[in-house]
């Protein structure tokens, strides 16, 4: 039972990231790329469309974690949205240079990262 | 002047002020060349942003430079006593002019890729500037990832995007040439036993600039590429260079000692508790320069150095590398660390008109120089001249002195050949 309780907040938790990453400009704008016009080349658009979607509802993921509990560090990040070390700090370095997230700190051997005022 | 980087900048500058008309042309979107990339530059561990951002500037306002970014020397044919240049301006798909540099299109655009510029750690949009201080401020489409999708243009205020730009020939006229066009990093994967190609926390010096740097992509905070953790037990393995390793390399890069033990201190500074250890090969460079550097590493900072011949790198489960060496007693060694640096050597960087003017390139691939004294800035052809890393490996002041002097006897050798029109400024 506890099990199962845990994956419903999992997929909660998931689907609260989908919800913000659609309310992101960036998904926003991708997805109504599609009724711009002609001009758009099709193939590219298709393939970097699906990887803007989930770069997007991982970076919510992220973003939701932190705005939760708090500063966190990349291995704490990785075990809370199953995304492996290396994928949140890619898009550690993507939210903080858009100014999302910035440093505070460290903790066992790593930067802790925290939502940007 | 062919290339804008260190030396480029600096002998376009002491030309310009003397009343010569320069036309500096730079195949990257931005004037600064390799210094760009760097945090601190040795030995004084100056600011190397603070330093040359202000000299990227001037070139760009300099009323006898006529700067050309992102534009090629295509063909450079000699008539009599001048160069006839064609160089290629390539369509940025922004107009110049226009281009305010205000961001607002990237801020708009949705793609995102890794960022050469820093070493493809840190990311950019398809409409970018390579890095902030980029001069000019004029952002460039990178159409291999643009979607055209057009946001850029609909957000535009200046209505500086255009895609029907085309690549441009221009064709200048130039009594003499100075080539500085600099170096590449060696590529590590070109010999690879140390694993560079297959482990995330292999990385290149060049990389660890871009870690280091304050502006960099990480804001200065030194981190493992697979796990973010900040590495304790840091390895450089020196003369990681063109040739095979194993029966020696092909010429000296010159730098790599000083830009290591330099980058050990930084890394001492930002992680005091950290071990780390240089592993070379060869004799350290003697610089009467950096004596008391190499000194001061060793005693105030804890930086170990062993003279071992490196027979291989392996990744744990950890993530974490096994180095593999034999001691100069030929003791096998075997250490664990959690971060490898390999301090790359300088390869030349390719160019388009070395047969038409007939240089000469030494054994590295470098140009080369015929100067009857020490200058080694002549090269096989008459009215040509080299500086900075083009001629060999060098580092900053080196290249900057090897500036000065290519700007002194290129000046004179078109004193020489008369009706030169001089119009001397001077700059604020």
């Amino acid at each position: 039972m506890i099990g199962g309780l845990s994956e419903k907040k999992k997929l909660a938790k998931k689907t609260d990231a989908a919800i913000e990453a659609f309310k992101t400009e960036r998904l926003r704008w991708v997805l109504g790329i599609s009724q711009v016009g002609p001009k758009v080349d099709e193939q590219k658009y298709k393939a970097v469309s699906s990887k803007i979607m989930k770069d997007e509802i991982d970076r919510q993921m992220i973003i939701g974690e932190i705005k939760e509990k708090g500063p966190r560090t990349i291995k704490e990040l990785s075990e809370a949205t199953k995304l492996n070390t290396k994928e949140v700090l890619r898009h550690i370095i993507a939210l903080r240079k858009i100014g999302i997230v910035s440093e505070a700190g460290e903790k066992e051997g790593g930067y802790l990262y925290k939502a940007s005022e | 002047m062919v290339g804008a980087g260190v030396a480029g900048i600096q002998a376009a500058l002491r030309l310009a002020d003397q009343g010569f008309t320069v036309y500096l042309v730079e195949k990257n979107p931005s004037v600064g060349g390799r210094v760009a990339q760097l945090s601190k530059i040795y030995p004084e561990l100056d600011c190397a942003s603070q330093t040359w951002t202000p000299r990227m500037i001037e070139v760009a306002k300099h009323p006898n430079i006529k700067l050309l970014t992102y534009s090629e020397v295509k063909d450079i044919r000699r008539q009599g006593d001048i160069f006839k240049v064609k160089i290629l301006k390539k369509p940025r798909f922004v107009d110049e002019n226009k281009c305010t540099g205000c961001g607002v299109c990237a801020q708009h655009c949705p793609v995102e890729i890794a960022n050469d510029f820093d070493e493809r750690i840190g990311v950019r949009n398809a409409i970018y500037v390579p890095f902030p201080n980029a001069v000019p401020q004029v952002y460039t489409i990178d159409r291999e990832h643009c979607l055209k999708c057009g946001l850029c243009q609909n957000v535009c205020m200046s209505k500086a995007v255009d895609f029907q730009q085309r690549p441009e020939t221009i064709e200048v006229e130039a009594g003499a040439i100075i080539v500085a066009s600099g170096f590449n990093p060696f590529d590590p994967r070109k010999h690879d036993e140390y694993s560079f190609s297959r482990y995330d926390n292999v990385i290149t010096g060049l990389t660890l600039e871009r870690l280091l740097s304050l502006s960099g992509p990480t804001g200065g905070h030194v981190l493992r590429l697979s796990d973010g953790k900040i590495p304790k037990r840091i390895a450089f393995i020196q003369c990681v260079s063109p040739g095979n390793p194993k029966s020696g390399k092909i010429y000296c890069s010159e730098v790599c000692c000083m830009y290591a033990t330099k980058q050990a201190e930084l890394l001492k500074e930002l992680i005091p508790d950290a071990d780390i250890t240089i592993y070379y090969a060869e004799p350290l460079v003697s610089d009467e320069r950096f004596e008391e550097y190499y000194k001061k590493a060793k005693t105030e900072y804890g930086i170990k150095c062993f003279k071992t011949r490196l027979t291989e790198v392996v990744e744990k489960p950890t993530h974490n590398l096994l180095i593999r060496a034999v001691s100069e007693s030929g003791k096998p060694i075997e250490h664990e660390a959690d971060m490898v640096i390999l301090s790359t050597g300088l390869v030349p960087s390719a160019s388009d008109f070395v047969d038409a003017l007939r240089l000469k390139l030494d054994d590295g691939g470098f140009f080369e120089a015929v100067d009857s004294d020490s200058n080694a800035i002549q090269t096989s052809t008459e009215g040509v001249f080299v500086a900075g890393a083009a001629e060999g490996p060098k580092d900053i002041a080196k290249s900057v002195k090897q500036a000065d002097a290519a700007a002194l006897k290129a000046s004179a050798y078109l004193r020489k050949l008369g009706e030169v029109k001089t119009t001397p400024t001077r700059r604020s």
